[in-house]
């Protein structure tokens, strides 16, 4: 649907309105360029919907019955948002979301010219630099857990649970993003321990296992200096909460950071899951690649959140299309996963460029961490080998416990 | 442990059960994930976690074929690992709580922060009065303009424009939220030749005044401009709130000393729909938190969505403490923008029942067929007119 005008930034809004597509449209028009003649994007295309029956409109003072919807392209002009994404931010998402006129309005789409992106850093490490950190593989998705319970443990018992974790085998392990500095594992001390386990598993195994470390923080200054104290204990990740943290200060710490910086989108639901007004994920992951994280979650096939199959597919596909010259984020795929997705991932994406986590999954595993780890990696690999899971569950029996245990569940 | 919780109320509807639903919410906001595990003790799940405090039922079917359950769930989380930071606050108040899939509709209508949690937050520098004693404004609102035209600012010498609104009578002027600023020289430039307008005017008249240059960007950027905003003896910087980030601005509230003028740009594209997002009177408390001295709201018969008395119930959700026993004054000084002029002054000041606010004028004063001092001499005269009258 998107025309191809590579010189320029494209959005398309979908649109419904009580007044008329033609009024609406103009005062769209006029909120997003001000006002101000020379600077107005220019609608390159109104492709009217159908209304579909059960739409309700958003709360306006002058609110009418919705009439008319519609798919609006728009392509702004240079002087307008002058390659400064924070410009880009105010116009897109700003004042036209208050307009009175406005029965629904949800910005679907953002395609940004090379020109344009060129002028951002992008992901520093993306799916080969989170690799070579790893030391994993490639021909497979990274595997990961996230440290359960969320909230509570220790240092000394989260250095322990990652211990086994590594010793497991395992690519990759995050902080839950509701950790950060608790009065009982300020980051300091979870750092301390946690990386001298992991050195400790590292050096009898000889595999280093990547462990994104929450830095999260309300100010920019602390962030970096979280993202130092990582690095300096030898720390190969940081893990941000991207929307309560902010563009600015990710932006940022790409800039200061010498890890990959694991995106998490916590408060995602709240911009996204009302049809009548908010953003796409396609949107959202353009934004974020261009201040340049390097993983981002995307949710997962079978999740225990309200998404469903074909958005967590469709962000997949946002995360891994091309958008030169910046590489891919690498998809995050988590929440409720414990392996009996993988065959479902990978039929439906066909990529192993995954970041793929299983928090409860392993480690609410019946038989124990190892046994949650190996069913993940064995339901992989029958994914990619094209191995059908009964097959796979029936030759490997973590793998079936895992399924008797959370196959009804998710 | 345990000072005191944090309580967040929400407003839930649920296909499958308001009670259900809320205990998931429970655990989703602390301890819990979709398994029981072995290590989630029962001594952790005391500490941290959430707990529901009430359910308060609504009777509001929307349709009469409308099953879902409705009501208002009050929940106190632990503050021990929240542990005073805004953004891991957030993450538990509004994270992945708003993915939940019993809900079809969930919103943070009100967050009820113990004195602890405000005592770890900067906190206005200025607020209310330390906008009004800077300015040597007492009695009245302060009043000012939104610098027209809009974007690509760096190539118009504002100065003559600068030096006519405050001629006219305005005590502050600001970047409009888009700006596309042509790179650091240019910023520098445009900074100090309105700084040089507006330090010739105060020795001129008396008279102080304030420019709000817009600095959003990223923090390194901020940065860079707040200290050039700084070194031409500027005192305000405007910033787009929702589009920068929690962390850009209390680090640019506790490393720089300049008044934050936050624009709240972006607050309607994820919070306009009722059933999703966080309320106003929410959010503007989180801002102030973070530092934010100033905070733009539309005012009478805007341009927007919102009606009147929305309006001037987020005005005076600007103006009221955050915990009214509060010894520090985080109150925000309401910006009062979107087709204001110098007619709505009194009725402005009557509904919000003092003048503790900004008035903000774009068109009323660059498009007044008299030019820009005209403009401005209009809104100053319709105050004092009428007050002379009354």
């Amino acid at each position: 649907m998107t025309s191809v005008h590579p010189q320029r930034i494209h959005a398309r809004y979908r649109i419904a309105s009580g007044f008329s597509l033609e009024q609406v449209i103009s005062a769209m028009v006029a909120e997003l360029g001000g006002g101000q003649s020379g600077i107005e994007p220019e609608v390159v295309s109104v492709t009217p919907i159908a209304l579909s029956d059960d739409a309700k409109p958003l709360p306006s003072r002058t609110l009418r019955p919705l009439r008319a919807a519609a798919d609006v392209e728009v392509a702004f002009p240079d002087a307008l948002v002058n390659d400064d994404i924070f410009t880009l931010l105010a116009v897109l998402l700003g004042n036209v979301f208050e307009l009175r006129e406005l029965g629904s309005i949800r910005l679907d789409n953002l395609t940004v010219p090379e020109a344009f992106a060129s002028k951002y850093p992008g992901p520093a490490f993306g799916i080969e630099g989170t690799r070579a950190l790893a030391g994993a593989e490639s021909g497979r998705p990274l595997l990961g857990s996230i440290v359960k319970p969320s909230v509570g443990l220790t240092p000394e018992q989260t250095a322990a649970k990652i211990a086994g974790l590594a010793e497991a085998g395992l690519d990759f392990v995050k902080d839950d993003e509701l950790m950060a500095s608790a009065v009982n594992s300020s980051l300091e001390d979870r750092v301390e321990a946690v990386m001298r386990a992991v050195h400790d598993v590292a050096d009898r195994i000889g595999r280093k296992i990547m462990v994104a470390f929450n830095i999260s923080s309300h100010d920019a200054e602390r962030l970096v200096r979280n993202h130092d104290t990582v690095v300096a204990a030898g720390g190969t990740c940081v893990m941000v909460s991207i929307n309560h943290v902010g563009p600015s200060a990710v932006s940022f710490l790409r800039s200061r950071s010498s890890v990959p910086i694991h995106l998490h989108r916590n408060g995602w639901g709240g911009m996204t899951r009302s049809p009548r007004t908010g953003m796409s994920f396609q949107v959202y992951s353009t934004i974020w690649r261009l201040i340049g994280g390097d993983q981002l979650h995307v949710n997962g096939i079978s999740n225990k959140f309200w998404e469903s199959d074909d958005s967590v597919v469709a962000s997949i596909g946002s995360c891994l299309a091309p958008m030169v010259p910046l590489r891919p984020l690498v998809p995050v795929v988590s929440s409720g996963q414990w392996g009996g997705q993988a065959e479902e991932t990978y039929r439906r994406t066909r990529t192993v460029d995954l970041l793929y986590l299983a928090g409860g999954g392993i480690q609410g595993h019946p038989d124990g961490v190892a046994a949650g780890v190996d069913a993940v990696r064995t339901a992989w690999d029958a994914a990619i080998r094209g191995v059908p899971f009964a097959d796979a569950a029936a030759a490997n029996p973590p793998l079936a416990h895992a399924a008797a245990m959370f196959g009804k569940r998710t | 442990m345990s000072e005191q919780r944090i309580f967040a109320t929400y407003e839930l509807r649920s296909p499958a059960g308001i009670e259900g639903a809320a205990h998931i919410l429970a655990g989703e906001q602390s301890t819990g994930t979709f398994v029981a595990l072995p290590d989630e003790s029962q001594a952790i799940k005391d500490q941290f976690g959430s707990r529901i405090e009430s359910i308060t039922w609504i009777d509001s079917a929307r349709e009469p074929e409308d099953r879902d359950e409705h009501a208002l769930v009050a929940m106190s989380l632990s503050p021990d690992f929240i542990n005073g930071d805004l953004t891991t606050l957030l993450a538990a108040v509004c994270g992945n709580v708003f993915e939940l899939a019993e809900v079809s509709a969930i919103r943070l209508v009100d967050l009820d922060l113990p004195s602890h949690f405000l005592d770890s937050c900067p906190g206005p520098r200025y607020g209310v009065s330390g906008s009004q004693d800077l300015l040597g404004v007492a009695g009245r609102p302060l009043l000012g303009a939104i610098a027209r035209p809009r974007p690509a600012m760096s190539e118009i010498d504002r100065s003559a424009q600068v030096r006519e609104v405050l001629d006219g009578g305005m005590d502050f002027v600001k970047d409009d939220e888009v700006v596309a600023e042509r790179g650091t020289d240019q910023f520098a430039s445009r900074v100090r030749a309105v700084m040089q307008t507006v330090d010739e005017h105060e020795q001129r008249t008396g008279a102080a005044a304030l420019y709000a240059f817009n600095i959003s960007g990223s923090y390194d950027t901020m940065r860079e401009r707040a200290d050039i905003v700084l070194a031409a003896g500027g005192r305000a910087v405007q910033i787009n709130l929702a589009h920068t980030g929690f962390s850009a601005v209390t680090a640019l509230r506790r490393n720089t000393p300049l008044m934050i003028h936050g624009h709240r740009v972006g607050w309607a594209a994820f919070n306009r729909d009722p059933d999703f997002g966080i309320n106003f009177g929410v959010w503007q408390q989180l801002w102030r938190l973070a530092g934010a001295d100033h905070l733009v709201v539309p005012g009478l018969g805007s341009r927007y969505w919102q009606d009147d008395a929305a309006n001037i119930a987020a005005v005076g959700q600007c103006l009221s403490q955050i915990r009214a026993e509060s010894s520090r004054d985080d109150r925000a000084l309401p910006a009062i923008g979107s087709k204001q002029d110098g007619s709505k002054l009194h009725a402005t000041a009557a509904a919000v029942g003092s003048v503790d606010w900004l008035l903000l004028a774009g068109s009323a004063i660059f498009q007044h067929p008299g030019g820009p001092r005209a403009g401005a001499g209009a809104i100053r005269a319709a105050w004092d007119n009428e007050r002379q009258q009354s």
